[in-house]
């Protein structure tokens, strides 16, 4: 069963390094997926990393800043 | 292209919500937190692995609507043209999706300072909505707005 799991997140990664313009996404998720699959051991580093990211986004969002894709603008003429 | 950028959105789509459901498993499953980390009680007193799957998760839909909303963004006259429902499809993900960020943000600092599982149960709402604000959104390209 793990061996079919790691196969089958191997395929995911196949997939995502193919796709363009989402190489941030694919790095975070190889990494998350080298340190839950792998050394099945989440590191220091990895952890201070994610909550540095989620702690800075939603201080953002809690006080009111968004990112420009995120809001609505006017329709194109 | 077109069948080529419907593919490619496909796939992303598949993807995301393949991992963003295997991230928790693989938490409680057989990943450890290493000591010394944000999650292992340096920083917050809420409960490691719920906390930083919550944050795992978050950070992977955060990162999948973002690119979802940029592409749109960067690409818009061309995708006006394909389809104006693109557009306004994904507007209204856009407030869905900012209302539900603002809430998990509420929920998650509540949660990391009071860590009850009412708490626990909000912030988890609060995902689910993004979730399913990253699902529609993945598949507004796709599927043309409609």
């Amino acid at each position: 069963m793990p061996l079919t799991i790691i196969a089958w997140m191997n395929a995911v990664q196949g997939l995502l390094l193919i796709a363009p313009n989402v190489e941030k996404f694919a790095t975070q998720v190889r990494q998350w997926i080298a340190d839950m699959f792998a050394a099945g051991l989440i590191t220091a580093e990895t952890q201070d990393i994610l909550m540095a990211r989620v702690d800075e986004i939603c201080a953002a969002t809690l006080a009111g800043q968004e990112l420009d894709s995120w809001k609505v603008e006017p329709d194109p003429v | 292209m077109k069948r080529i950028t419907e593919l490619w959105f496909l796939s992303f789509a598949i993807c995301s919500v393949l991992l963003c459901g295997t991230i928790g498993c693989g938490i409680f499953g057989k990943g450890k937190l290493e000591s010394g980390g944000a999650y292992t009680g340096n920083v917050t007193n809420a409960p490691a692995p719920e906390l930083y799957a919550i944050d795992a998760t978050f950070s992977l839909v955060h990162s999948a609507l973002t690119g979802v909303f940029d592409y749109e963004r960067n690409n818009r006259q061309a995708l006006w043209v394909i389809s104006p429902n693109i557009k306004k499809a994904l507007d209204r993900i856009r407030v869905e999706a900012s209302a539900a960020k603002l809430q998990f943000a509420k929920a998650r600092t509540a949660y990391k300072s009071n860590p009850t599982p009412a708490n626990l149960s909000a912030v988890n709402t609060a995902l689910a909505k993004l979730q399913r604000a990253q699902a529609a959104a993945l598949v507004v390209i796709p599927l043309k707005g409609h």
